[in-house]
């Protein structure tokens, strides 16, 4: 006890601690929990690669927001409904007729912490669309969750 | 020719070795009948050592959510090796900016050994490593509070609120059982007070194995372990008493 006491030995242990407390934390914990989004991608529909459309505007049905406003896009993220089992987009190609985009889907509410929140998980069960502009859609991924993927691919003519 | 040069580099380089591997072999000899006599004169049991941890009892009582009691057992064997066992209960109650109200209570277990630095020392104050396996059962309520409008009716939770698309969700869990498994590394000193009575502390990395639950909503609070992720740091702070038992000693 007469050497373990030191202060030597007591400063190095209170320099070691705070050292460990200071960088030593649970490595997981979001502290800010973004919201969940359904990916919609845009196709050729002959060449069946991305493609990228010009002047694109999407809207959504039933709400004031606007995700999309006359900008090129490849893909674009829509937020689904919390409550409800399905959601309505205006997806508008300028000079053309709306198409609307209809998807439904299951909800399942997660609890991440205590810090970071919920998040809402989805299962999309099935997507539908007027064919004004667009040829063909494809549910692609049905599953959203934190991690984004690509979820829906609407194929448009060349 | 070359055969005979072999030969003869073969036999000298092992007469010349076999010197030098002999006082190797004796310093080697004299090393171990050192530690040997040594460890002949510490009889194998040492003792018993019964303590509490003092951490959780403290927190609450400076308005922590979190509350418990553990009980530590170990015994020195050949004042190096000290095999010990924790038994402790946890229980806690929180509530988020946002109005989530979880609360957890449950037991658990840890079994694992500690190992004396500089066990050559008789000393009762000594630094120490050691490893435990632990494994918790508790159960668990998370309740994501909802407001009511008083005025235009109906109600919202603020906590899963849509504001995009309006609309709220409820959430709740309630009485979930779950368990837990983990294994510590730990770094800590016990220093002898007066007489048979000690104080301990220690930090540990605590790394989680699995745990169970409902998949929607996991525990946020895991007793024993702390923090729900899956590595996390925690210390305890102990007060021990050496149990009277008189050992033989040689």
């Amino acid at each position: 006890m007469r050497s373990l006491l030191s202060l030597k030995r007591v400063g190095w242990g209170v320099i070691l601690i705070l050292f460990i407390s200071l960088v030593g934390c649970s490595d997981e914990g979001d502290l800010s929990q973004a919201r969940t989004v359904c990916k919609v991608s845009f196709y050729h529909k002959t060449s069946q690669r991305l493609d990228t459309l010009s002047t694109l505007t999407v809207k959504a049905i039933g709400a004031d927001s606007v995700f999309l406003q006359n900008k090129s896009a490849s893909s674009v993220s829509l937020p689904l409904k919390y409550v409800g089992d399905s959601t309505q987009f205006q997806l508008t190609l300028a000079g053309q007729t709306p198409d609307t985009l209809t998807i439904k889907h299951k909800n399942t509410p997660h609890f991440i912490s205590m810090d970071a929140g919920y998040a809402m998980y989805y299962e999309l069960t099935a997507v539908t669309a007027t064919r004004h502009s667009i040829s063909d859609i494809l549910l692609y991924s049905s599953t959203i969750n934190t991690y984004e993927q690509e979820n829906i691919r609407v194929y448009y003519p060349e | 020719m070359n055969k005979k040069i072999f030969a003869f580099i073969i036999l000298s380089s092992l007469l010349f070795l076999s010197p030098l591997s002999a006082q190797m072999n004796t310093a080697s000899d004299k090393g171990k009948r050192v530690v040997k006599e040594l460890l002949d004169t510490i009889p194998l049991f040492n003792g018993i050592y019964i303590g509490v941890d003092a951490v959780e009892m403290v927190g609450k009582a400076l308005g922590g959510n979190t509350k418990g009691s553990e009980l530590q057992l170990d015994v020195n064997l050949r004042n190096r090796f000290f095999p010990v066992v924790e038994v402790g209960h946890s229980s806690t109650d929180s509530e988020s900016d946002g109005g989530t109200h979880y609360t957890a209570d449950g037991s658990y277990f840890r079994i694992g050994m500690n190992y004396k630095v500089k066990f050559r020392n008789r000393d009762e104050s000594h630094l120490f490593v050691g490893a435990r396996y632990a494994f918790s059962s508790f159960k668990y309520n998370l309740v994501s509070s909802a407001m009511t409008d008083p005025l235009w009716g109906g109600t919202l939770n603020p906590n899963i609120s849509d504001d995009i698309w309006g609309g709220s969700v409820p959430f709740s869990i309630k009485d979930q059982k779950c368990t837990a498994h983990w294994a510590e590394l730990i770094l800590g000193i016990r220093v002898q007070i007066w007489k048979d009575f000690m104080m301990g502390w220690s930090l540990r990395y605590k790394r989680r194995f699995a745990v169970s639950g409902n998949k929607q909503a996991p525990p946020d609070y895991v007793p024993g372990y702390g923090s729900n992720g899956s590595s996390t740091f925690g210390g305890t702070y102990s007060l021990i008493y050496k149990l009277p038992f008189k050992s033989k000693k040689k």
